[in-house]
């Protein structure tokens, strides 16, 4: 019972967060001039005529495919060089600068540097979106293999377990927590730097709308792609991540 | 040494672990030597010792997982390196090692997943032995959710569930509070009865040692080595309280 009142008192201090946002915003709006802050009705006006826009589902899936695939590579190249570096401490010695240095250059630099090699193409974006996920989730992983329990190695062997199956019954659950959270955070990074990609290196795509948009100084239209992709995000959140960690983690104790 | 090995073979029949003169040594550090005993079919052999005086390297020697310098391992009547069987052989940990992200059923199905066995095959097998240590009411709980007993519990199935003729048990309920620890010693006497396992169970603890053991081998430190072999033959059940069992424990802990 006081379960579900925990609930709804939860439900209940959102909505009142989120109307006092509005407000606050709608008040700030009365006072400036829509081009520097539109008001909630202007911006949910704009979010009608995005949708209305034709080529809006086109840049939208530009933008998820070019933000997918660069995140699939990642996570496949990511996963593969992180378990080797995991399970060779000489190879890792070796490559661990490098590591440094990719995680320090910003994915502004790497976008500038994308257009420089591929133009202006998905493969742009794609590259920025790798380049800023896949030393998170390398990172990640190769910590995860170094947590491995021994004492879970050692049973194996006593089970006599051959490598593959030791590296498919052990090691793998073992790193999938580390590999769950690096994923997820790189995803949300992913998104983030394809914009900024996009706004420098694509003819298409959510974040060459918003350059547009902000070029021609439609400021409601900036607004109204903002409020679609924070909707997007939170949707993807609660309807894909939160259900899959809870299904792949229902052996952890919740505490 | 073939022809040693050869004759030693042939004089073995009825030893399930054969040890003769094993020496291992960790860097220049001596740990175990000259290490020889015998644990019959179906006997229960205590190694007893402090802390450090290489009883669980023996262990992991007579399982396979450590090599050593010096001596023989058979292994029913095999020479350990030419053994093949070892899915005879079930080791127990001191900790219970049930893997976090498998149900205890899937735990105990651990056991049998390096056989060729189909996955309903390992489910039933796996099922049988946890109705027989009591623990077919949480098959399908995380070990998370067990207590420290019932995961003992857990961990004796999955050793249990291959059908072992050898058990080798690392002072697998050291972790128990004294209760459940005797609750467990009930168990496994029982189960060893039934099936005719032979055990070498390592050991601190006297009491346990005096409990379980047909035999104890009393280890004594730097290097490891057989201090005395005490025969033990009183008979089940043996409480500590019992004044034969109490003067057993009295004279052994003398000795350790």
């Amino acid at each position: 019972m006081s379960i579900i009142n925990q609930h709804w008192s939860l439900i209940l201090q959102r909505l009142v967060l989120v109307s006092v946002f509005v407000i606050v915003w709608w008040l700030a709006s009365l006072q400036m001039p829509a081009f520097i802050l539109p008001g909630p009705q202007r911006v949910i006006e704009a979010v009608r005529r995005l949708f209305e826009t034709p080529s809006f589902l086109n840049d939208v899936s530009a933008t998820f495919r070019r933000v997918l695939l660069g995140f699939t590579l990642a996570m496949i190249v990511g996963a593969t060089l992180g378990l080797l570096l995991g399970a060779n401490k000489i190879l890792a010695r070796f490559f661990e600068p490098v590591l440094a240095v990719i995680n320090t250059v910003s994915s502004a630099i790497w976008a500038i540097f994308a257009i420089i090699w591929f133009g202006i193409s998905d493969a742009t974006t794609v590259f920025v979106v790798f380049m800023t996920a896949m030393p998170l989730i390398l990172t990640n992983v190769w910590q995860g293999v170094q947590t491995v329990d021994r004492q879970y190695i050692q049973l194996a062997l006593s089970l006599r377990m051959s490598k593959l199956a030791i590296l498919r019954k052990i090691v793998f659950p073992s790193i999938l927590p580390y590999f769950f959270s690096s994923a997820r955070l790189a995803f949300g990074f992913g998104w983030r730097v394809s914009l900024v990609a996009e706004t420098i290196g694509a003819s298409e795509g959510i974040g060459y709308r918003l350059r547009q948009a902000a070029d021609l100084v439609q400021t409601d239209q900036v607004f109204a792609w903002t409020l679609l992709l924070v909707m997007m995000m939170l949707f993807i959140e609660s309807s894909v991540l939160k259900p899959l960690e809870k299904r792949l983690f229902r052996w952890k104790a919740t505490t | 040494m073939t022809t040693e090995e050869k004759t030693k073979t042939k004089t073995l029949g009825k030893a399930a672990i054969s040890l003769n003169g094993v020496g291992k040594k960790f860097s220049n550090t001596q740990v175990l030597e000259g290490i020889s005993l015998d644990v019959s079919e179906g006997e229960i052999v205590a190694l007893l010792g402090r802390s450090g005086c290489g009883k669980s390297t023996l262990l992991n020697i007579i399982s396979g997982l450590l090599p050593f310098d010096q001596g023989t391992v058979s292994i029913e009547g095999v020479i350990s390196k030419n053994y093949t069987d070892w899915h005879s052989i079930a080791y127990m940990f001191q900790e219970d090692r049930l893997l976090p992200w498998r149900s205890i059923i899937e735990n105990v199905c651990l056991s049998l997943e390096t056989g060729s066995s189909s996955f309903n095959e390992r489910r039933q097998r796996a099922m049988k032995v946890l109705k027989i240590v009591g623990l077919e009411q949480v098959a399908h709980a995380w070990p998370y959710q067990l207590s420290g007993g019932m995961r003992s519990r857990a961990a004796l199935a999955r050793s249990l569930v291959i059908n072992p003729s050898i058990l080798l048990m690392d002072e697998p309920f050291s972790k128990l509070d004294p209760l459940t620890r005797s609750l467990m010693h009930t168990e496994v006497l029982r189960l060893q009865r039934e099936r005719k396992v032979s055990v070498l169970l390592v050991t601190h603890d006297v009491e346990e040692a005096v409990v379980l053991a047909d035999r104890i081998v009393v280890l004594a430190p730097s290097p490891g080595r057989v201090a005395t072999i005490e025969p033990n033959q009183l008979s089940h059940p043996r409480v500590p309280t019992d004044p034969l069992v109490a003067e057993k424990i009295r004279q052994l802990r003398l000795k350790v």
